[in-house]
C-alpha cells in the first residue's frame, strides 16, 4: 500500500498519509482559492487505500488556518475515513487546538455532530511536544 | 493617526490573500491583544478575501480592515461578471432574511452537499461570514460596463 505524502505550501495543507505507520496528518494552513482540485486526489486515495487497512486508524489534524471550501473539502475527507470504520478498521480522529481557538472547537463540534463520529481537540502543546519528541 | 486600519488597492493573488490574512493576524494581536475570537475575525476577512478573488473579473481589489467602537468592519470591492455579481446580491439577500437557526441549518445543508461550483466555490462563504458576525451583512453592485459591475461587500463584526 503506498503511502501519500505532499508538502505544505503556503496555502495547501501536507498530508503524511502512511498505511505502514498508520500516520496521518494534515498539517499547516488550508486556504488554497480551489479546495476541490487540492482535495480530491487525497479523498481518492483513501477511498482506494482505506479499504485494506486492518486496526485502528488515527487521524491528525494540525491546522492553524481553513477556509469554507476546504471545510467542505475536509468534510468528504472525514466522511470518506468514517466508512472505514464499517470495513473493519476503529478510527480516532484527533484535532489540535490552541486553548482560546474557539472557532475551531466550535467547527470540530459541528462536523462531529454531523458525521455522528467522534473527535477529540488536544491542545496544540502537545502537539509541540510531539512534535519535538 | 487611525489605529486598527489597514487598506490594500491592488491586485489580489494567492499570496498577496496569503499575506494580507498574515499582516491581519499581527495586527489584530497587536491592536487587540489576546482574545479568543481573533481568529474568527481574520477568518471573516479571509472568506471575503477568497470570494473576491475566486469572482473577481480584475483581480484589482480594495479592501478595509477598520475597527470602529466595538465592531470590525471589513469592506471589500471588486469587478465581478454580472452573473457574480447578481448572485451575490441574491445570496446576501436571502441571508440576510433567515434566523440564525436557519443560516445555520444552511449551512449544513450547503456542507454535506458535495458541490463546488464551476469557479471552485463551496456555496459556504456568506453563509460562514453570517455565522461569525451574526449581523446584517451589505452588499451593493453598480454597474461599469455592460456586462461588469463593481461589487462592495462589507461586514460589521461585533467584538466580544
Amino acid at each position: 500500500m503506498n503511502a501519500l505524502i505532499l508538502p505544505p505550501t503556503r496555502s495547501t495543507p501536507g498530508v503524511w498519509f502512511e498505511p505502514a505507520t498508520g500516520r496521518f496528518e494534515l498539517t499547516g494552513n488550508s486556504i488554497p482559492e480551489n479546495a476541490n482540485e487540492f482535495y480530491q486526489p487525497v479523498i481518492e486515495w483513501l477511498a482506494n487505500n482505506l479499504a485494506d487497512m486492518k486496526g485502528e486508524l488515527v487521524m491528525d489534524f494540525h491546522l492553524s488556518y481553513f477556509n469554507s471550501t476546504s471545510l467542505k473539502a475536509i468534510y468528504q475527507l472525514l466522511k470518506q475515513i468514517k466508512a472505514a470504520c464499517t470495513m473493519g478498521s476503529t478510527i480516532r480522529v484527533r484535532w489540535y487546538a490552541e486553548d482560546d481557538d474557539e472557532l475551531l472547537i466550535e467547527t470540530v463540534a459541528m462536523l462531529s455532530d454531523m458525521l455522528d463520529l467522534p473527535m477529540e481537540i488536544l491542545p496544540a502543546e502537545d502537539d509541540k511536544v510531539k512534535a519535538v519528541s | 493617526m487611525t489605529k486598527n486600519l489597514v487598506q490594500y488597492a491592488g491586485q489580489l493573488s494567492s499570496e498577496v490573500r496569503i499575506q494580507l490574512l498574515d499582516l491581519l493576524k499581527a495586527v489584530s494581536l497587536a491592536n487587540l491583544g489576546e482574545r479568543n475570537d481573533l481568529k474568527r475575525l481574520c477568518g471573516i476577512a479571509l472568506e471575503l478575501l477568497d470570494n473576491a478573488q475566486r469572482y473577481g473579473n480584475s483581480r484589482d481589489v480594495s479592501f478595509e480592515w477598520r475597527i470602529e467602537g466595538q465592531s470590525l468592519v471589513i469592506t471589500i470591492k471588486n469587478h465581478a461578471a454580472r452573473v457574480d455579481a447578481e448572485r451575490l446580491m441574491k445570496t446576501v439577500e436571502s441571508i440576510n432574511a433567515m434566523s440564525a437557526e436557519q443560516v445555520t441549518a444552511a449551512f449544513r445543508a450547503q456542507l454535506t452537499n458535495e458541490q463546488f461550483g464551476e469557479k471552485g466555490g463551496a456555496g459556504l462563504g456568506i453563509l460562514q461570514i453570517a455565522k461569525r458576525t451574526g449581523g446584517q451583512l451589505n452588499a451593493h453592485i453598480e454597474q461599469v460596463s455592460s456586462e461588469e459591475f463593481l461589487c462592495t461587500s462589507r461586514v460589521a463584526a461585533p467584538l466580544r
